[in-house]
């Protein structure tokens, strides 16, 4: 029963007005965002971030969560009406979901994916609630040692799990330790690549390279395509929108199989939302009796995916919280959010601020029971937003992320590195390198350098405190074997043909 | 994005000689009609999401915008 008390304390700080109000902004900006097509919910936490600098960092958090949420959710909507992902969550959803809506089921595929994502992410929480207290006494073991090996595992496999090319993925690690190591040196106090720059000499800010990266980055881009397809027409009450019950024996063991990978996905660093929507849809045309209707309108094919699209969301809060480890870019975007807030997610986190930890833990399932009352009541809302111009839209988001850019420090430096950063992440994006380890490696490569530094000072500058503590020699073992068969197995990405395909 | 793009920095770029909000005004209105909007929805955008961001920023967060020869 004890054990039970900093939850219950949780469950009351997520019910404060203040608490549910963020809940619901959150959740509907997430939904928003969602259907978007081309700005995901890393973007929209980035861009958001200077406004959230007057809020509760309680309140900050629940905001984000409920925006991860629902833009998990709201990617569904374009996926199924447009056959276009509000964001790359939803992309296989598009292969059944938009089938469904041909065939006059749109109402159908909205509710399951609703219906799915509030279980998985019930379950989800569920996983979380149970592996946070595990997870916690077991980093708290942790030394500067065994925590620059848990980050360099984290980075490797960050780079063994994203994109196709994994070099480019190691790339883009390597320029955010880069971009890490700018400022003031932590032992010398002289100045590292600051470039006569006296903004420079605190270091590169994480904020306006988010915004850059994710936010202007996705904006340019999806400026530079056309307007999407017509939305296919659908009713959309509750009764037409909830699943029936042959709906529901389909779906059943789909949405529990999507929220067990999911989750467990969700949990790696770089696998992320997309790779456990992947994983699912394959896993359940594998265990099909008729695979052939994939494709074609399974409900499998819509439920299975998108619950684990929002069981890989809250997956991914479990390194997060417990082990100060963002699990994907959107994690890693409020990862930079808590420490700009002065809050440094981990095993600490828990002892030192319990409050906040089972706070936003107990404010997931308020966010989640939101997601489903609003998306059974509210589609119609969010169908209305997709007829609005991407013209209109998109402009109006460049300039919220140039002032919200500006707020940062009231200087428009700021805003020219996210300029530059945006045309970076373009260029990442036309040449295909993940911008995602990037951003991994920027908020968390000060700290890597301060744990292999402090645990130089405690070994007397020898290497061999990273080998002779089993914690720290087991974590560096899996990182050199995760490395050694990226080395060894690379394959180039196959060029395209004429028509954009890959073989 | 290659227009796109410079457009927003010409937009950056004037905020210093014009201000923050009057910059804004003038960068929506190019990005708009760039992006394929009429002339009224470019208008409609480029008044109404400054003067929004204005009374989030300025009223609300108390953020000190550039200011320009306007006041604004």
């Amino acid at each position: 029963m004890e054990a039970l008390v900093p939850l219950l304390d949780g469950v009351r700080v997520a019910l404060l007005s203040v608490n549910l109000l963020a809940a619901v902004v959150g959740v509907l900006i997430g939904q928003l965002i969602g259907v978007l097509p081309g700005i995901g919910p890393s973007a929209a936490i980035a861009i958001l971030l200077p406004v959230t600098f007057g809020l509760d960092p309680i309140a900050a958090m629940i905001t984000f969560v409920g925006i991860y949420y629902g833009a998990m959710y709201g990617g569904t909507i374009t996926s199924v009406l447009l056959r276009i992902p509000g964001e790359s969550a939803s992309v296989i959803t598009t292969l059944d979901g938009y089938a469904m809506a041909r065939q006059g089921r749109a109402g159908p595929a909205l509710g399951i994916a609703a219906v799915g994502s509030f279980i998985a992410g019930t379950l989800g929480i569920l996983g979380l609630m149970f592996l946070a207290g595990p997870l916690t006494r077991v980093a708290l073991a942790f030394g500067p040692p065994e925590y620059a090996a848990l980050l360099l595992l984290a980075f490797s496999l960050v780079v063994y799990l994203t994109g196709r090319d994994r070099l480019k993925g190691a790339a883009s690690v390597l320029l955010g330790l880069w971009l890490a190591t700018v400022g003031v040196d932590l032992i010398s106090g002289l100045p590292r690549f600051t470039f006569g720059q006296l903004k420079l000499l605190s270091g590169v800010q994480f904020v306006p390279v988010a915004i850059g990266l994710f936010g202007l980055a996705e904006v340019l881009a999806a400026a530079a395509t056309a307007d999407p397809r017509p939305i296919v027409r659908a009713a959309f009450r509750v009764r037409e929108v909830l699943p029936t019950a042959a709906d529901w024996v389909a779906s059943r063991w789909a949405i529990l199989r999507g929220t067990v990978s999911g989750f467990v996905v969700g949990m790696l660093p770089g696998a992320g939302a997309t790779a456990a929507s992947m994983i699912a849809y394959t896993v359940e045309r594998r265990v099909a009796r008729d695979p052939h209707r994939f494709g074609r309108g399974a409900i499998e094919g819509v439920a299975a995916p998108e619950s684990a699209n929002n069981a890989a969301a809250v997956g991914a809060m479990v390194p997060l919280l417990t082990l100060g480890l963002p699990g994907s870019a959107t994690t890693a975007v409020m990862l930079g959010g808590l420490m700009l807030f002065g809050l440094r997610p981990g095993p600490l986190l828990f002892e030192q601020h319990p409050a906040f930890a089972w706070g936003v833990i107990a404010s997931m399932p308020v966010s989640n029971l939101l997601l489903v009352l609003i998306n059974l009541v509210a589609i119609p809302l969010f169908v209305a937003v997709l007829r609005v111009p991407r013209g209109v839209l998109m402009p109006a988001i460049v300039a919220i992320a140039v002032v919200g850019t500006y707020s940062l420090e009231n200087h428009l430096f700021e805003v020219w590195l996210a300029l530059l950063f945006a045309a970076v992440g373009y260029a990442m994006t036309v040449l295909d390198y993940p911008p995602a380890p990037l951003v991994l490696a920027l908020v968390l490569g000060r700290t890597l350098e301060e744990s292999v530094r402090q645990s130089l000072l405690l070994s007397h500058g020898s290497l061999a405190i990273f080998v002779t503590r089993p914690i720290a020699a087991a974590l560096l073992a899996v990182t050199a074997a995760l490395l050694l068969s990226t080395l060894l197995r690379r394959r180039p990405t196959p060029a395209p043909d004429r028509a954009g395909r890959t073989a | 994005m290659g227009q796109v793009g410079l457009i927003t920095a010409a937009g950056v770029a004037l905020v210093t000689p014009l201000g923050m909000i009057p910059a804004l005004t003038v960068m929506l209105l190019a990005l708009v009609r760039r992006m394929g909007g009429s002339w009224l929805g470019a208008a409609g955008t480029a008044l109404f999401v400054p003067a929004a961001l204005h009374l989030l920023f300025v009223r609300w967060l108390g953020v000190p915008l550039p200011r320009g020869p306007v006041g604004l």
